[in-house]
């Protein structure tokens, strides 16, 4: 890295800075501390950076330190100690005891060790008595922590305890650390410190003095400040009463005005004011001392001036000057004081002698304060007396629980909460007190505090945590009588204490309770409303007006986080005001804020209640920025915790507030207009237009506007339809939208065809090859066909063949849908040749007729000779008996005419077993013989069992034996008509033993009359039909049925009828080529049909 | 070698070879005159030649353009004619070889029921439901004769190719003499008239003595050559469909076979009219087409499959 030059240093980093030195604005703080972590190796850079730290508000320190700055100081240090270069390390002591401080931050890295260590092994004397301090400091906050407050205000109040001005240390060592900062670099630095170190002592001796006057208890301190002195920040003060005296008194000048006013408010509130030369007085050297804190120049440039004689400030007494170097000593007391604390006794014999000294030198005034204040703290200047550590532990108690601490401290501090923000009042009650007597002496003491309670208290309400403010307020309070830096959460908790403390001890002091009792009630309004107050407000408006001066606090806490609406928050500042002027009149910081907070306040009231959606966090933050913006140095300050806020800042914010406010409250309409036109362009929607100032209107008028506000609107379009584009990921899954429609076209003809195979071949395709392909075996005795011999394409072929490639087609899909097309070939027109149906010639030979002859019958399995003859026989027989049938009427006679050319062969008939047997075989001559023969009375016989035998699956030769036997005797009767009726007799037995099933019986039995009857009639053979037709129907398996039915011309017609359509009229009509038109059933007995039946019932051919 | 068929014999035969060529149902087949070939054609269009001797489907014809029918070899190797579902009702002659059709016969208005080929010459012979029956000749696309009839015309050829039957109407055959046609048939067998079903075709014995008659019932007749008479019905097998079940005679003419709706092959005694037995081969679905091989121990039968058989007995060796 080049050389690195402090000025040019400070000039690049000064957009950072103000005008103190220190860090601008919180939004600055995470840019400097990265700037610090990154170029902080160099000493040079590490020591601007350290005095611009200690010129830092507390505030902004402390969110330095959250932000990294305090590891980055721990590296620091320890780099320091390392190099063991003292004056930086105790530079950077300085800074941590500036910095505030919690025991997570403690924790967070060995810091504390490091500064522990110090306290032993520190390079030089300074630099121990430093680390001392701040262990003590710290030691508090950690041991303090678990009483709360107490613990962490315990360095504070520690401070506090020694002496009213205990905060101006503080102060003074910013302001200190600043100035050097904006002076020079760290080389100027020393050279100022050493003159200053030779100033500062003088300076301590008369602080000495004057401290020893202040208080008897503050002597002791006094011989260590001088030993401090000679060592340590003596340098910085002197420095900075150099550099910055002049600017010190113009800022003193600046904020002077703001303190008047103050001093105004104090005036009226403090009872010290009683004295009113006193009070101008207290006035002056409240300005002076404004100027002091305020910019730490200030103080130690009035200080040096008072020393010097070259008073900036117009003190216009010496009591004034006194009081400022009251002041001073005060601040140098404390200094002692915390240097004594650790300092060992011989330190106390030296404030002793001081203290002796001291009131030697003291003035009569002086005395009398010194006097009134030991008067006052006489127990606690008899414990501090004592040694050192009583006062610690008397300033540690007052923090903590100040009611065993000395009066002084407590009525201090009583008159702090009195004053709240009155530092200058309590300088000049100071200053009073001093001249005139005690009580006024604790009232300036008390000043300070408040002054520095209310830039802890906007701190409070930046951190906008509940328990927080709360503690920031109570830390005011006990700031006001500790006069001390707070660190914020320590100075809250320590506050907070103090607050309860301070009641007890403005009792104690004889305080007016009243005042008391408003400074308590205030904060916790302040607090527990700030955060409450949006709750209850959310949930009943009513409850905030119902606390008009809690409200008010409240409200500005929440004005602090929200800014915008006006209704409320009009409504609230109006209530809000008179309390206000008179808050503004006792505290002028403490009020501006509040009232500045209150109308943003309101503002989120009604956004909280109006707007839950983001447009309330729009609007607040807007609301935020908006203040910020509007009052963005308060508001830091604010957020900055504790410790010091550059009153004047504050006082600026303040009053711009108040005028806001003011404005607002007198012009609810105008502001809220104003609040209005500044929300509008962020949020139109929130109008605060239609709320009138006061609060219930303004609710009315919220609501209202509500109304507008919740109308339902549609989405931009923009909003209302989202695109998103998704990458197809074909892994992802199967779409089934992705199949093509050819595809599910295939699918469905797949499915089709499959089901249409299934349809076609059954269901179950098991045909399955049942012996291995053999080579083929040549049939014998086949006739030489004569293979085409005379064909002459067959050569044409070949030679086509010879001269065309053959076509090969290796797979299915080759082969063409379709063979190749044939050529043309001429198509003549000519005659073609007509072949005649019919001979010609007329030849009458020419014309075989047998379309009278019925188709002979068909025949059963031939397993067996026996068999078959027998069976032949029985097949045989049925269709003998339908010719006989057919002409019902009249016996064979016309048959025999009819079919009988040879009659004559009948009798090789009776070989076969049954004596109407004809052979089969025989040639149609034969058969035709058979027909016509009339020897049916034998053959009748058989027909029941030729029946009984049709079933297939019965064997033949049983089925013969047990028909024939039977058949015999009943053949035999003679009585009857030779033919038919013998066989109905032979039906009737015949099913009974035979396996013909039931039904048989019955039908049997009931064509038994009716063929009775016909009998004699010639109806008999139509029973006779009837019932080898139901015998067939009943008995009929599957191949029996066939045989019947396939049995001779008519009977399978008949079979047909009844067996596959059985009822349907054709098949009725279909009897006998003869007989076509004559019902069939009727012939065979019976017609169910009846009278209706469409065929004809020939009654007359029956008889 | 050569075997006697015999009822044994005839019974033994068992299923050798399925083929699934085709997905619908066999309309017809025809074995080669030497025996060594099957025709087949089929609803789905498809022509299959069958290698009987390997048992192999040996090739294949689509005729999805016209459609197929019946179909029966010529006496060329490798070429065939064919009835035609399609466009129209014209007889092409197939040229398997190169596949491609070598003449169409155009004529017949109506479908072909029946188709037969000289076994001699190159004339062939085909009915229709237009009822007409026409003659032609493989060298020439004109009908070489038409015969006008009165209902349904079936038609054969006897195995001397000298004389061709018609029957009409399920009742009557008439012969003609190839040579003399036009004169009108030499003899007319007038039979008891089929009442419950058609003629669906006729075929003469190889020893040329009976014709046989199929029908679309469940009957099958036989009638004497010479005289018309009726020799034997054969019946028993179920033919519940109505359809066309081809018969077939055995080539020593001693058997009958034919197919039937149950799947099973049906076979009876040509001369005792006896039936021998029923073969069955597990066919899916009816058995529409049954033929002997004319030389060998073989016989096919098709329903949508294409089963040959082979007789597991030797007995008449």
């Amino acid at each position: 890295m080049p050389r690195i030059v402090p000025l040019q240093l400070l000039k690049c980093l000064r957009v950072l800075l103000d005008t103190n030195g220190g860090i601008l604005s919180a939004t600055e703080v995470k840019r400097i501390a990265g700037l610090m972590t990154k170029y902080s190796k160099k000493l040079v850079s590490k020591c601007v950076y350290v005095q611009i730290l200690k010129s830092t508000k507390t505030e902004l320190l402390g969110d330095f330190m959250t932000v990294g700055g305090w590891a980055l100081v721990c590296t620091w240090l320890s780099d320091a100690i390392r190099t063991m270069n003292w004056p930086l390390v105790q530079e950077i002591l300085e800074l941590l005891l500036l910095s505030p401080v919690d025991v997570n931050r403690l924790k967070i890295n060995s810091a504390p060790i490091l500064v522990k260590g110090l306290c032993k092994d520190g390079g030089n004397e300074g630099v121990r008595i430093l680390a001392k301090r701040l262990v003590e400091q710290w030691l508090k906050i950690v041991t303090g922590n678990p009483n709360g407050t107490a613990a962490t205000s315990s360095p504070s109040g520690a401070v506090e305890s020694q002496s009213g001005s205990g905060a101006d240390q503080k102060d003074s060592h910013i302001e200190h650390s600043s100035s050097d900062s904006t002076d020079s670099g760290g080389a100027p630095v020393k050279q100022n410190y050493t003159i200053s170190s030779a100033e500062r002592k003088r300076n301590i001796v008369i602080t000495i003095k004057t401290v020893d006057k202040s208080a008897s208890s503050l002597a002791t301190a006094d011989s260590v400040y001088n030993d401090d002195d000679s060592s340590l920040p003596p340098s910085e003060t002197g420095s900075e009463s150099r550099g910055t005296e002049s600017n010190a008194h113009l800022d003193g000048a600046e904020k002077t005005n703001l303190d008047d006013s103050s001093k105004n408010d104090s005036k009226i509130d403090d009872e010290a004011d009683k004295h009113k030369s006193e009070r101008d007085k207290s006035r002056r050297s409240e300005k002076d001392r404004d100027k002091d804190r305020k910019s730490s120049s200030s103080h130690r440039s009035s200080s040096s001036s008072h020393k010097s004689s070259s008073s900036s400030s117009n003190s216009k007494s010496s009591s004034k000057s006194s009081s400022s170097s009251s002041h001073r000593s005060s601040s140098d007391k404390y200094r002692d004081k915390d240097k004594a604390r650790s300092s060992s006794s011989s330190s106390s014999s030296k404030d002793k002698d001081r203290k002796e000294g001291s009131s030697s030198s003291s003035s009569s005034n002086r005395h009398k304060s010194s006097k009134s204040s030991s008067s006052s703290s006489s127990s606690s200047s008899s414990n501090s007396s004592t040694s050192k550590d009583r006062s610690r532990d008397k300033d540690k108690d007052k923090a903590s629980s100040s009611s065993t601490s000395s009066t002084a401290t407590s009525s201090k501090k009583e008159n702090d909460k009195d004053n709240k923000l009155m530092p200058p009042p309590t300088a000049s009650a100071s200053e009073k007190k001093t001249k005139e007597g005690d009580a006024d002496v604790q009232k300036p003491k008390s000043i300070p505090i408040p002054s520095r309670k209310a830039s802890i208290s906007i701190e409070i309400r930046r951190d906008t945590e509940k328990t927080a403010t709360v503690k920031t307020y109570q830390s005011k309070f006990r700031s006001h009588g500790l006069t001390e830096e707070a660190p914020p959460p320590p100075s809250r908790k320590g506050l907070k204490k103090p607050t309860s403390t301070a009641p007890t001890s403005a009792v104690t002091s004889g305080l007016p309770p009243a005042t008391v009792l408003k400074r308590p009630s205030p904060p916790p309004s302040r607090d527990t409303p700030a955060e409450k107050k949006p709750k209850i407000d959310i949930n009943n408006l009513s409850g905030h007006v119902d606390r008009p001066g809690s409200v008010k606090l409240i409200a500005p806490k929440k004005i602090s986080t929200l800014v915008e609406t006006n209704l409320f928050s009009d409504a609230l500042a109006a209530s809000i005001e008179p309390k206000k002027v008179v808050k503004r009149k006792r505290l002028n910081a403490a009020a501006s804020p509040t009232e500045k907070d209150a109308p943003l306040a309101p503002l989120k009231f009604y956004q909280d209640t109006l707007d839950e959606s983001k447009s309330e966090d729009k609007s607040d933050d807007s609301t935020k920025e908006n203040d910020d913006s509007r009052t963005a140095s308060p508001g830091k300050d604010t957020d900055v915790d504790d410790d010091d806020i550059p009153l004047k800042k504050v006082k600026e914010d303040i009053e711009q507030k108040v005028h806001r406010e003011k404005s607002a409250g007198e012009n609810a309409d105008g502001d809220g207009s104003a609040d209005d036109a500044d929300d509008t362009p962020e949020e139109p929607k929130k109008p605060g237009p239609g709320c009138g100032p006061n609060g219930p209107p303004g609710v009315l008028m919220l609501h209202r506007r509500r109304g507008p506000k919740k109308k339902l609107t549609w989405q931009p379009d923009e909003k209302l339809t989202q695109v998103r584009y998704f990458e197809v990921d074909r892994s992802e899954r199967v779409n089934v939208t992705k199949q093509s429609f050819l595809e599910m076209k295939n699918m469905e003809r797949y499915s089709e065809r499959d089901a249409l195979n299934i349809a076609r071949r059954g269901f179950d395709d098991i045909m399955e090859p049942q012996m291995e392909w053999r080579p083929l075996i040549e049939v014998a005795n086949v006739p030489d066909h004569p293979n085409g011999n005379l064909s002459k394409q067959r050569v044409v072929q070949a030679e086509r063949e010879a001269t065309t490639l053959r076509a090969l087609y290796f797979s299915p899909d080759m082969i063409p849908d379709s063979p190749a097309e044939a050529e043309l070939e001429p198509h003549f027109s000519h005659d073609i040749p007509i072949i005649p149906i019919d001979d010609l010639t007329g030849n009458p030979d020419a014309v075989n007729d047998y379309s009278s002859l019925p188709w002979p019958e068909p025949k059963g399995y031939s397993a067996t000779s026996n068999e078959t003859g027998y069976n032949d026989n029985m097949n045989n027989m049925n269709p003998s008996m339908n010719p006989n049938m057919l002409p019902s009427n009249n016996p064979f006679q016309p048959f025999g005419n009819n079919y009988m050319p040879s009659t004559g062969n009948m009798p090789p008939n009776p070989t076969s077993q049954m004596p109407m047997n004809i052979p089969q075989t025989g040639p149609p001559p034969i058969w035709q013989n058979q027909m016509g023969s009339p020897m049916m009375n034998p053959m009748n016989g058989p027909p029941g069992a030729m029946d009984m035998s049709a079933p297939p699956g019965m064997p033949p030769n049983f089925m013969g034996n047990q028909f024939g036997s039977p058949g015999g005797p009943f053949g035999a009767p003679p009585g009857f008509n030779n033919m038919n009726f013998p066989p109905m007799m032979m039906n009737g037995p015949g099913p009974g033993p035979g396996p013909g099933p039931g039904p048989n019986g019955p039908i049997m039995n009931g064509p038994m009359p009716n063929g009775m009857g016909p009998m004699m009639n010639g109806g008999g053979p139509r029973n006779n039909n009837m019932n080898i037709n139901r015998k067939n129907n009943g008995g009929g398996g599957g191949a029996g049925g066939g045989n019947w039915r396939s049995g001779g011309n008519n009977f399978q017609e008949n079979s047909g009828g009844n067996w596959r359509s059985a009822g349907s009229g054709s098949n009725r009509g279909g009897g006998g080529g003869n007989n076509t038109g004559i019902c069939k059933q009727f012939m065979r007995g019976h017609c169910h049909m009846g009278k209706s039946c469409k065929y004809v019932h020939p009654q007359k051919k029956r008889m | 070698m050569k075997i006697k068929l015999t009822d044994s014999v005839v019974r033994s035969f068992k299923v050798a070879k399925i083929f699934r060529e085709n997905t619908d149902k066999i309309n017809a087949i025809d074995f080669a005159p030497n025996g060594e070939h099957l025709i087949s054609c089929s609803e789905d269009d498809q022509i299959v030649i069958y290698d009987c001797e390997k048992g192999t489907q040996s090739r294949t014809v689509n005729s999805k353009k016209y459609g197929v029918d019946l179909i029966h070899f010529t006496h060329a190797n490798n070429t065939a004619i064919h009835s035609s579902t399609k466009v129209d009702d014209t007889i092409r002659y197939l040229s398997l070889h190169d596949n491609k059709y070598l003449r169409y016969f155009p004529g017949h208005t109506k479908k072909v029921i029946s188709l037969c080929i000289s076994p001699v010459e190159d004339t062939f012979l085909s009915g229709s439901l237009d009822k007409t029956l026409r003659l032609w000749d493989l060298r020439s696309p004109n009908c070489q004769g038409l015969m006008h009839l009165s209902g349904r015309p079936i038609a054969a050829y006897d195995p001397e190719g000298l004389i061709f039957a018609a029957g009409v109407n399920s009742e009557s055959i008439k012969l003609y003499d190839l040579r003399s046609f036009d004169k009108g048939p030499f003899v007319t067998f007038k039979l008891n008239q089929e009442k419950e079903c058609d003629w669906t075709g006729l075929k003469f014995s190889r020893d040329g003595k009976t014709i046989l008659i199929s029908t679309n019932g469940s009957v099958i007749r036989l009638v004497d050559a010479f005289h018309g008479t009726p020799l034997q019905t054969f019946t028993g097998y179920p033919n519940n469909k109505g359809i066309a079940i081809e018969a077939s005679f055995s080539p020593d003419s001693q058997f009958i076979f034919s197919g039937s709706t149950d799947g099973r092959v049906h076979i009876w005694n040509a001369d005792t009219g006896n039936k021998v037995s029923v073969l069955n081969g597990d066919h899916p679905g009816p058995v529409q087409c049954v033929q002997f091989n004319p030389k060998y121990m073989m016989l096919a039968s098709a329903c949508t499959n294409m089963a040959f058989w082979l007789p597991t007995s030797e007995e008449g060796v």
